[in-house]
């Protein structure tokens, strides 16, 4: 039986008819790993007990649970009890979790198989994974280029067939970026609808964690999997049920918003695509309008404010004292200032500068009290462009990022460059909306029904809903997917 | 900009070469977020949202036992004494 573009769903029919056990299908995509990661660097870890958890599964049977049988990749940000956890980073190099966080309790509880914990931009900072401690994550399209990040080992661990299905976290575009430049499905949720409990905090305001995985179905099985409050996360909230008038509301004829966008400086195929995409979705029965969301320009900078400043204080907690790497000085102010040196790579440190200089006395209302504000006049831009009785729309297409999978080294020794590629990521975030990237297929050419560009590489397409319009991207990505597939064929 | 201060108050060590570098990059980035200047933000609005952000109270109950967790926890801590964790002396 061949095994491969296998999805979630149909490993579950697999599974449930007992073509196949869960260890062999274990088996098969540790095979694949075993293969492949050599060049992709895609795992940190590959999980001993992978196959010894699948068979443990085999003999409880399939139940009901969703997950059961269903290998899935772990980005090394998301604490697993008993297992290390690295953050990409040599600060938590031997650290091992002493909890599970509590989207791998549900995991565990549905019956995934966790293969191993994926590459990642040290503590979730960067957009390329070469800021991992741990060398950088190739791109399965092209090895010559990057992966994306900061969740680019998970997007990778996907892309490459090494696992069913993944998790990552978003706090600027850390899961759609790297999902974009691997030509899978990437969601970050509403911010409150996945716990935070277990996950290393980077900045506590817009950390997510979200599914990754190759069909937009499967990224709801997972994500529903993992959504609901949590006495452990005071953030986290149960997604409201939708009801008649709600921004959620799915069914029906939708209206779909084609964001205005500075085309100038964004990848001539990657513009043609959303202009592309959008005409699908007319095709489908959508009305599609031009939106215009005034402040989100302002985004990308308000995001590398706010962002560094949570960063100083979370990571101020890397001290050599109570977990990770220690490193001796003269005294206690000197083990600390050796241990974070050694500790933190280069971005890290940057970042945790630049978040202590906007919070500094004599810098706070120019920039971090600024920046909040801002915040909040990019929400109530997107409270606008939602608001359905004042000619609102229901989501918003445009592009995930402005170039496809770049050149290792293109972007590594300029900082400012590669926060560039947050801009059209980063303004989901400011108003906590969930948002997901999926793949784009075109008709015309073999390659464009393959969902890649001319020179081969992924063009993600990002649709952003109102918070907790999960369904409606569910909804929307769904039929998008499907007419993209029907026209493969044709 | 005082790299020297800042890389004290971050308490993170820095080669000469580093901060020299940074000094740079640093230019380069405030200038980026500094477009933010440029936003109106004059219409009253204290940068908080109202809707969203709440406390969440609970009971202070039901505590775990007493070092249910002290073994797990201080297998991570690099000193450790008695049960304690072990730090340096604060002022000397």
């Amino acid at each position: 039986m061949s095994l491969n573009n296998l999805t979630i769903k149909k490993a579950r029919k697999l599974l449930a008819d007992k073509e196949i056990s869960a260890k062999e299908l274990a088996a098969y995509f540790l095979k694949n790993i075993e293969e492949k990661n050599k060049d992709i660097n895609v795992y940190l870890e590959v999980f001993d007990d992978a196959l010894n958890e699948a068979e443990k599964l085999d003999k409880d049977g399939i139940g009901n649970r969703p997950l059961w049988g269903i290998p899935l990749a772990v980005k090394d940000n998301i604490l697993m009890e008993g297992k290390i956890c690295s953050a990409g980073s040599k600060m938590l190099q031997n650290y091992k979790a002493s909890y599970d966080a509590t989207a791998i309790k549900k995991l565990k509880s549905a019956g995934a198989v966790f293969l191993g914990r994926t590459n990642m931009d040290e503590f979730a900072m960067g957009a390329s994974t070469e800021n991992s401690a741990y060398g950088a994550t190739k791109n399965p399209h092209d090895l010559t280029r990057v992966a994306g990040g900061s969740s680019g080992g998970s997007a990778a661990a996907v892309a490459m067939d090494g696992c069913l299905g993944a998790l990552g976290s978003d706090t600027g575009g850390s899961i759609r970026q790297p999902a974009s430049f691997c030509g899978i499905v990437g969601l970050n949720p509403t911010y409150g609808a996945v716990s935070r409990s277990g996950l290393i905090a980077m900045a506590s305001s817009f950390d997510q964690i979200g599914p990754m995985a190759k069909t937009v179905e499967d990224a709801e099985i997972i994500f529903n999997a993992i959504k609901g409050k949590d006495s452990m996360d005071s953030t986290s909230r149960d997604c409201p049920l939708s009801s008649k008038g709600s921004p959620w509301i799915s069914g029906g004829k939708l209206k779909i918003g084609l964001l205005k966008y500075d085309k100038n400086g964004v990848d001539k195929e990657i513009n043609e695509s959303v202009e592309k995409s959008a005409k699908i979705f007319k095709d489908l029965g959508y009305e599609i309008s031009e939106i215009e969301l005034p402040n989100i320009k302002y985004s990308a900078p308000c995001y590398y404010i706010l962002a560094p400043a949570e960063v100083s204080s979370n990571l101020a907690r890397f001290d050599g004292v109570k977990y990770g790497l220690f490193k001796e000085g003269k005294n206690l102010t000197e083990d600390y200032m050796k241990t974070r040196e050694a500790g933190f790579g280069q971005e890290t440190r940057r970042r945790i500068m630049l978040g202590t200089y906007v919070l500094s006395a004599g810098y706070y209302d120019a920039y971090y009290a600024k920046a909040q504000k801002v915040r909040e006049l990019i929400k109530k831009d997107f409270e606008r462009a939602f608001d359905l009785k004042n000619g609102g729309v229901n989501a918003i297409i445009s592009p995930v990022s402005p170039s496809v999978a770049f050149k290792k080294g293109e972007k590594a020794n300029d900082p400012l460059k590669m926060y560039l590629e947050d801009i059209f990521t980063a303004p989901a975030k400011m108003a906590g909306l969930p948002a997901m990237s999926i793949p784009t297929r075109f008709a015309e050419t073999p390659a464009k029904r393959a969902g890649l560009n001319s020179e081969g590489l992924p063009i993600g397409l990002q649709i952003t809903a109102p918070r907790f319009g999960e369904n409606l991207l569910f909804e929307i990505g769904k039929k998008y997917e499907h007419d993209t597939s029907k026209s493969k064929m044709a | 900009m005082e790299i020297e201060k800042l890389a004290k108050l971050a308490r993170i060590n820095l080669s000469s070469e580093e901060k020299e570098k940074l000094q740079k990059e640093f230019e380069a980035i405030l200038k980026y977020i500094s477009a933010l200047k440029e936003a109106d933000t004059d219409d009253g609005e204290n940068g908080f949202s109202k809707t969203e952000t709440l406390n969440v109270m609970r009971p202070d109950e039901n505590a775990h036992e007493t070092g249910k967790f002290t073994e797990d926890l201080l297998e991570g801590v690099p000193f450790s004494e008695n049960g304690y964790v072990k730090v340096k002396h604060v002022f000397e």
